[in-house]
């Protein structure tokens, strides 16, 4: 379904795109960038959506069946919330990969030459 | 002498009342397990679900160094991420804590439900309001 979902929304912004291509104009050229924007985070949002969808799930059977969480739902829901953050961890990860942080600057060690002159 | 005698009645009301049951007074002495595992399973429920719009927010694209996210610039901004990172392990810690005493609450008798839950919805709400303050997954 994600790929699905994807799919249409990648081939939508590409065909409004080039519709506004040929229009022209500030104003389409704007809503040609609003739709390759959205088609660049249309992924994103899909997988964040699939991300909650579980636990979603998981409330509504519990609140239907009224009895109390199992050992295999307690396991299923830490097992999930692990890997939400285990994907933060590798985007922040890859972040830093591709965006360094500047150095820190060297701590200053010993007498600085410049004023230990006579 | 009759201080003595009246401080050996107290001596021995204090060990009287609490065989005859007077503990039962208290109104908590009834209350033998408040935990309410429910609570705590659907808590990490809506944590899960809050979560998700960090996921959703770390699988934009990174912005390019220099640019502001805009509604033509969708990305994720290298430092949120990082925030919102340090919050979300801050708060799967608490959560984690409070699944371990909901459901074996003999193993830490030095505890307190009411704190443990009080700690992790604290530590859920900070990732929900770095969320709001960013604005990701919402409109403003």
């Amino acid at each position: 379904m994600t790929d699905s979902v994807s799919t249409i929304g990648a081939d939508i912004g590409a065909l409004l795109a080039a519709a506004a291509n040929v229009a022209g104009g500030t104003g389409a050229t704007y809503v040609a960038q609003l739709l390759t924007a959205f088609a660049a985070a249309e992924p994103a949002i899909v997988s964040g959506i699939a991300s909650a969808e579980p636990f979603i799930a998981a409330g509504v059977s519990l609140i239907e069946s009224g009895g109390a969480p199992t050992d295999e739902m307690w396991a299923a829901q830490l097992t999930a919330l692990g890997a939400q953050t285990s994907a933060i961890d590798s985007q922040v990860a890859a972040d830093e990969a591709a965006q360094p942080d500047a150095p820190a600057a060297p701590a200053a060690t010993g007498t600085d030459p410049a004023s230990s002159g006579t | 002498m009759k201080f003595f005698r009246l401080l050996a009645l107290m001596a021995l009301a204090c060990f009287v009342l609490p065989l005859a049951g007077c503990t039962t007074l208290n109104p908590f002495a009834k209350i033998t397990n408040p935990i309410n595992q429910t609570e705590v399973y659907q808590l990490g429920n809506a944590y899960g679900s809050a979560k998700a719009l960090a996921v959703g927010y770390a699988a934009l694209p990174l912005c390019p160094r220099g640019t502001a996210i805009g509604v033509t610039n969708i990305c994720h901004d290298k430092s949120v991420l990082v925030t919102l990172d340090k919050d979300v392990h801050a708060a799967d810690t608490a959560y984690t804590a409070l699944v371990n005493f909901a459901r074996n609450p003999a193993n830490y008798p030095g505890l307190s439900f009411s704190q443990l839950l009080s700690t992790a919805q604290a530590a859920i709400s900070v990732v929900s309001q770095i969320e709001v303050q960013y604005n990701i997954g919402g409109s403003k």
